[in-house]
C-alpha cells in the first residue's frame, strides 16, 4: 500500500514544471557554481576558504569542495519542494480526494514522504552529474589534471561526500514535509522556512556561535559537509537523527488524528 | 452501466422503508414537533407490470429501478397483502404536536430489517469545534440503492456529517456504519465509496486524465477503468488538457469521475451542482438519476431543495446541526395536505371569505399571487373545491378561481426548522431564487 501511495506520489512530481523546474534548476545553478569555482580559483597555492585553488581542486577530493559549499542550496530546494507538496495538499483541498482513496494515513504520509524525498535525492544525483560533467570541462580549460578525481580513493571520496549530501538533504526533506503539514500552507510553509534556515539560524549562530551545535540547519550542514568546523560528522548525525525522529513522530502523530476541514 | 450492478429485467427493485423500533428523539428548537422516529428500511421486489392498490393501473418500468414510473411515484404500492396491512399502520416519520397520524403511503413497518439494508446506518453524530456545536445528534439512515437527499441551508452541518462519514472528521460523539463497516475504522469501507466533497479538488498543473491516475494509483484500483470513468462524464476528448483549463463544470464532471474509480456502491456527492449553469445542472442530474438506474446508493446533499426534489425518492433534512426530517419525499410533502387557491370577484370581499373560512373550520391565509392580486390559500385537497365554492356562494361571495396547488418541499422545510422567519436568506437560497 505504501508503493501504491508512492507511486500515485511521483505522478503530481513527474508533472513538467516540477521536473524541469527542480532537476534543471539544481543541475544549472551547480553548474554555474562549478564554473566559477574553476574561473576564479588562482593557479597554484592552497587558495581560502570560500576559493580553493586549481592546485587542491586537482586532487582527488577536489571535486567534494564543490559539494561541501552547495549543500545549504540543496537543502533549501528540498526543504521548499517537500513543503510545498504537503502543504499544497491542503490548500488546494487535494487531501480530502487523497484520503477517501487511502484512508489509513500514515500509509499516505509514508508513501508521500518517500516520494518526495526520492524525488529530490534523484535531482541531487542527476544535478551532481551534471555538474560534475561540468567539472571535467572546465578542468580541461583551466589545463587542471583531473586523473586523481577517478583513482579509486578519488571516487571513493567523492561517493561518501555524495552519501553525506543525500543524508543531508533527506534530513532538510523531512523538515520541509514536517513545517508543511503543521502550517497547511504552501507559501507560508516555504517563506516561513527558509527565513527560518536562511535568517533565524544565521543570526542565532552569529549571537550565540555554541547554539551553532544544536540548531537543525547547522547540523544537517555539518552532515552534509562530512563534519565541519562546529561539528564533528558523528555527532551532526546522531543529534540530527533524533531531531527528525521526533519531528517524524509528532507529524504522524498530527497528520494521523487531525481533522480534513480543508 | 457497472459490472455486476444491474437488476434483473422484468422486476423493479426500489427500497421501501420499513419501520422496527422507533424512539423518539428532541425535537429541533424551535420547530414546533415532537421529535422525529428513527426508520429502519429493507429491500423488496415488486413484480413488473404490478397493478397499484390504489387502482393506479399497470406501472411501466422506465429503467431498472422504477425511477419516476407510476408505480415509483404513487409509493410503488405492493401487490403483497402483508405489504399493505402493514403499510395501514404506518405512521409519519415525524410528527406535529397534536396532529394525527396520516397515512404515509411509503412508511411500512417491517420487522427483522437489519442493519444490512442501509448503506449508511448511523446515530448520534455529533461534532464539536471548541465550543462550537456543528453536528449535534444527527441519526442517518439510508437504504442500499436508494438516492437520499440531504439537504439543509448553508452552514447546517451538511458538509461536516458528510465528512464523518469519510473518515475525514472525527466524531465527537457518536457511531455507525457504512457499508457494512465501522465508522471509527473507514478503511475498512471507503473502497466501497466513491466522494465528491464540496468543490471538486485536483491539481491543476495535471491533465485530468493524469490527475485521475495519480487516484487510481494510491488507491490500487486498476488504472485501465480510467478511460470509461471519462467516457461516462463526457470528459474523454479532454482528458489531456490541462485541468487548470477546465470549465467549472467540466471541474465538477471530473469530481464525478474521480468518485466513480472506485466502481463505488456508495456516492455521496456534496452539492454536485454548486456553480453549474442550467444545462450543467440537467447534466448533472441525468448522470446522478443514471447511475442510481445502475443500482448505486447515491446520497446527494443540497441547498437546492428543488435539484433534490427531481433526484431523490428519499430525504434527509439537517438545520443547525440536527436532522429534522428523515423518510420519502413523498411523505413529507404528505405532512401537510395540498392547498386550495380562492380568489374572489371582488377584493372588497376577501376579508369576508376568510372569516367565513375559518368560521368553517379551514386553515386560511392571504397572500399575494405573484402579480400583485390578494388570494386566499385554503389548507385543503382538492375534494373539497365543491365545497368551499358553495360556501362561498352562501355567502354572495363569487369565486372566479379555484386551483389546487401542491406543496412544495420548500414549504415543508421552512414549516419543520421554524426557519422561514428567521432565516429569510436561507428561504432564498434553499428555493434557489437568489
Amino acid at each position: 500500500m505504501i508503493v501504491s501511495a508512492f507511486r500515485g506520489e511521483w505522478i503530481k512530481l513527474r508533472r513538467r514544471t516540477l521536473l524541469f523546474g527542480v532537476f534543471g534548476g539544481l543541475a544549472v545553478a551547480a553548474s554555474i557554481f562549478v564554473i566559477l569555482l574553476f574561473s576564479q580559483a588562482a593557479a597554484v597555492g592552497p587558495g581560502n576558504a570560500d576559493l580553493p585553488s586549481l592546485q587542491v581542486l586537482a586532487q582527488p577530493n577536489g571535486l567534494i569542495h564543490g559539494i561541501d559549499r552547495v549543500v545549504i542550496l540543496l537543502g533549501i530546494v528540498a526543504f521548499g519542494v517537500a513543503a510545498f507538496q504537503i502543504a499544497s495538499e491542503y490548500s488546494l483541498g487535494t487531501l480530502r480526494q487523497l484520503l477517501v482513496r487511502q484512508p489509513r494515513r500514515t500509509v499516505l504520509l509514508t508513501g508521500k514522504y518517500l516520494g518526495v524525498v526520492s524525488f529530490i535525492v534523484a535531482a541531487v544525483v542527476f544535478a551532481s552529474v551534471v555538474a560534475g560533467g561540468v567539472a571535467v570541462v572546465m578542468a580541461h580549460v583551466r589545463h587542471d589534471p583531473v586523473g586523481a578525481w577517478f583513482s579509486a580513493t578519488g571516487v571513493k571520496d567523492l561517493t561518501r561526500a555524495l552519501g553525506e549530501l543525500v543524508l543531508a538533504v533527506v534530513g532538510f526533506a523531512t523538515l520541509g514535509l514536517a513545517v508543511g503539514l503543521f502550517l497547511r500552507s504552501a507559501v507560508f510553509a516555504v517563506i516561513l522556512g527558509l527565513a527560518y534556515l536562511i535568517a533565524v539560524e544565521s543570526i542565532v549562530g552569529r549571537v550565540i556561535p555554541a547554539a551553532n551545535k544544536w540548531l537543525p540547519g547547522q547540523l544537517l550542514l555539518g552532515v552534509g559537509q562530512g563534519g565541519n568546523a562546529t561539528t564533528t560528522f558523528a555527532r551532526a548525525l546522531i543529534v540530527s537523527a533524533v531531531y527528525l525522529f521526533v519531528v517524524g513522530l509528532l507529524t504522524t502523530y498530527v497528520f494521523r488524528h487531525r481533522d480534513v476541514t480543508a | 452501466m457497472l459490472p455486476g450492478r444491474t437488476a434483473p429485467r422484468g422486476q423493479c427493485e426500489r427500497p421501501r422503508l420499513l419501520r422496527t423500533a422507533t424512539r423518539y428523539r428532541g425535537a429541533a428548537p424551535g420547530s414546533g414537533l415532537i421529535g422525529w422516529a428513527r426508520v429502519r428500511s429493507g429491500v423488496f421486489t415488486v413484480p413488473h407490470n404490478s397493478v397499484g392498490a390504489e387502482g393506479n393501473g399497470p406501472t411501466t418500468c422506465a429503467s431498472t429501478r422504477c425511477r419516476n414510473s407510476a408505480q415509483h411515484r404513487s409509493g410503488g404500492r405492493s401487490s403483497s397483502p402483508r405489504m399493505n396491512r402493514l403499510r395501514s399502520n404506518s405512521y409519519p416519520e415525524r410528527l406535529s404536536q397534536n396532529e394525527a397520524p396520516r397515512n404515509f403511503p411509503d412508511v411500512i413497518d417491517l420487522d427483522g430489517a437489519t442493519s444490512a439494508d442501509l448503506a449508511v446506518d448511523a446515530s448520534g453524530l455529533t461534532k464539536l469545534f471548541g465550543e462550537r456545536t456543528v453536528v449535534d445528534a444527527v441519526d442517518l439512515a439510508i437504504p442500499r440503492q436508494s438516492v437520499c437527499g440531504f439537504v439543509g441551508p448553508n452552514g447546517a452541518g451538511k458538509t461536516t456529517t458528510i465528512r464523518m462519514l469519510l473518515g475525514l472528521i472525527r466524531p465527537t460523539a457518536g457511531s455507525g456504519r457504512v457499508l457494512g463497516g465501522d465508522l471509527r475504522s473507514p478503511q475498512s469501507y471507503l473502497h466501497k465509496v466513491g466522494a465528491l466533497i464540496e468543490s471538486p479538488a485536483f491539481y491543476p498543473q495535471l491533465s485530468g486524465k493524469n490527475n485521475l491516475l495519480a487516484l487510481a494509483r494510491l488507491g490500487g484500483i486498476d488504472t485501465a477503468v480510467i478511460p470509461s470513468v471519462l467516457n461516462r462524464v463526457g470528459l474523454l476528448q479532454r482528458s489531456r488538457d490541462s485541468y487548470r483549463s477546465y470549465s467549472l463544470g467540466m471541474k465538477q464532471r471530473l469530481g464525478i469521475a474521480a468518485a466513480l474509480l472506485a466502481s463505488p456502491e456508495l456516492l455521496i456527492l456534496d452539492e454536485p451542482t454548486n456553480g453549474l449553469d442550467p444545462a450543467g445542472i440537467v447534466e448533472m442530474r441525468d448522470l446522478i438519476r443514471s447511475l442510481a438506474d445502475e443500482g448505486m446508493t447515491i446520497f446527494v446533499s443540497s441547498h437546492l431543495l428543488a435539484e433534490v426534489e427531481h433526484i431523490c425518492d428519499r430525504l434527509i433534512m439537517i438545520s443547525d446541526g440536527r436532522t429534522v426530517f428523515q423518510g420519502q419525499v413523498a411523505a413529507l410533502r404528505a405532512t401537510r395536505g395540498d392547498e386550495l387557491v380562492l380568489r374572489p370577484e371582488a377584493t372588497s370581499s376577501l376579508a369576508s371569505l376568510v372569516a367565513l373560512l375559518r368560521q368553517a373550520g379551514y386553515a386560511v391565509r392571504v397572500e399575494d399571487d405573484g402579480s400583485g392580486v390578494q388570494v386566499v390559500a385554503v389548507e385543503a385537497g382538492v375534494a373539497e373545491a365543491g365545497r368551499l365554492n358553495r360556501l362561498a356562494m352562501s355567502a354572495d361571495i363569487t369565486l372566479i378561481h379555484i386551483s389546487e396547488r401542491s406543496r412544495s418541499l420548500e414549504e415543508a422545510f421552512f414549516e419543520l426548522t421554524g426557519s422561514h422567519s428567521r432565516d429569510v436568506s436561507a428561504t432564498h437560497s434553499l428555493g434557489g431564487i437568489k
